[in-house]
């Protein structure tokens, strides 16, 4: 896994997509999804989200799914995929616990 | 009901606003070829508008699986002119934007940038050759192509100034908001 060397962030958009693919989702539904997980905060724009799909299907963190829909294209998590929002999460809970501990005074 | 209207932007935002006004209104833009908008009675505000500009021409195949990814996903190709493209999708009560991150939207002026600056400066280098050829030889240049020349170098001037300000707006706040 030479992606897990990376040790940058993933941006907000990148994140939000690719956890709202849990259950497989067409683009449509990524965008609502995301729009819904974050009370309305982050609205991707198709053309954003193009991109975003994009690369993230040439990396492998998602990839293609046969969905009941002939006409739109899904998309679903692959286990690489689920590998990197592990790390993202360990990555995020760091950052979490030093603002925590920022607010309390011990920093 | 129809409604044609011939008109020409120089500004897309200007003609992005147009549109959403005529769209408010109940007229909405059916189809669409350069400079001619046909718009449709519709109910106010039934649908939002936006413009957007691609890499490449419309018919090429990268633009095509763009175009039809927009398509799939509920924004309709409503007419292309050169490399932009205006589209529409049913109004929903959310913003509709199609570039919403820093470094999408960068890449939106970018594109803008790199196709309008070239025009703009063989518009700059028309005026001046004549201008020079007229100073040396003073007759053979037609003045009335140097005025319509130098405006829409003016025009297109004030736009490039314009768009590369806001790609230094968002190029300052990318590097520290994604």
């Amino acid at each position: 896994m030479p992606e897990s060397k990376n040790s940058g962030a993933l941006t907000e958009a990148v994140l939000y997509i690719m956890i709202s693919l849990d259950q497989p989702l067409h683009g449509y539904g990524i965008m609502q999804k995301v729009l819904d997980l974050s009370d309305g905060r982050v609205n991707i724009g198709a053309g954003t989200l193009y991109g975003a799909t994009n690369t993230l299907l040439k990396k492998k963190w998602i990839e293609p799914f046969k969905g009941e829909s002939a006409r739109k294209k899904e998309y679903a998590l692959t286990e690489l995929g689920r590998d990197v929002i592990e790390q993202e999460y360990q990555r995020i809970k760091e950052v979490k616990n030093n603002v925590e501990r920022f607010r309390r005074g011990e920093l | 009901m129809y409604k044609t209207i011939i008109k020409f932007y120089m500004d897309y935002r200007k003609e992005e606003v147009w549109l959403n006004e005529m769209a408010s209104k109940g007229l909405s833009l059916h189809t669409y070829s350069p400079f001619r908008y046909v718009f449709k009675k519709t109910e106010p505000g039934k649908y939002q508008y936006k413009i957007d500009l691609l890499d490449n021409l419309p018919s090429h195949p990268e633009s095509e699986n763009y175009i039809e990814f927009l398509d799939e996903n509920g924004v309709e190709l409503i007419g292309t002119h050169y490399r932009w493209i205006l589209v529409r999708k049913l109004n929903d009560g959310t913003d509709f934007n199609l570039n919403t991150t820093t470094e999408a939207k960068m890449s939106f002026y970018k594109r803008y940038l790199q196709m309008v600056v070239p025009i703009w400066l063989v518009n700059i280098m028309f005026v001046l050759t004549n201008l020079l050829s007229f100073h040396s030889h003073g007759q053979g240049v037609s003045m009335f192509a140097v005025a319509v020349n130098s405006f829409v170098a003016l025009m297109l001037g004030i736009m490039v100034f314009k768009v590369y300000k806001m790609y230094n707006i968002v190029k300052t706040e990318s590097s520290i908001y994604e």
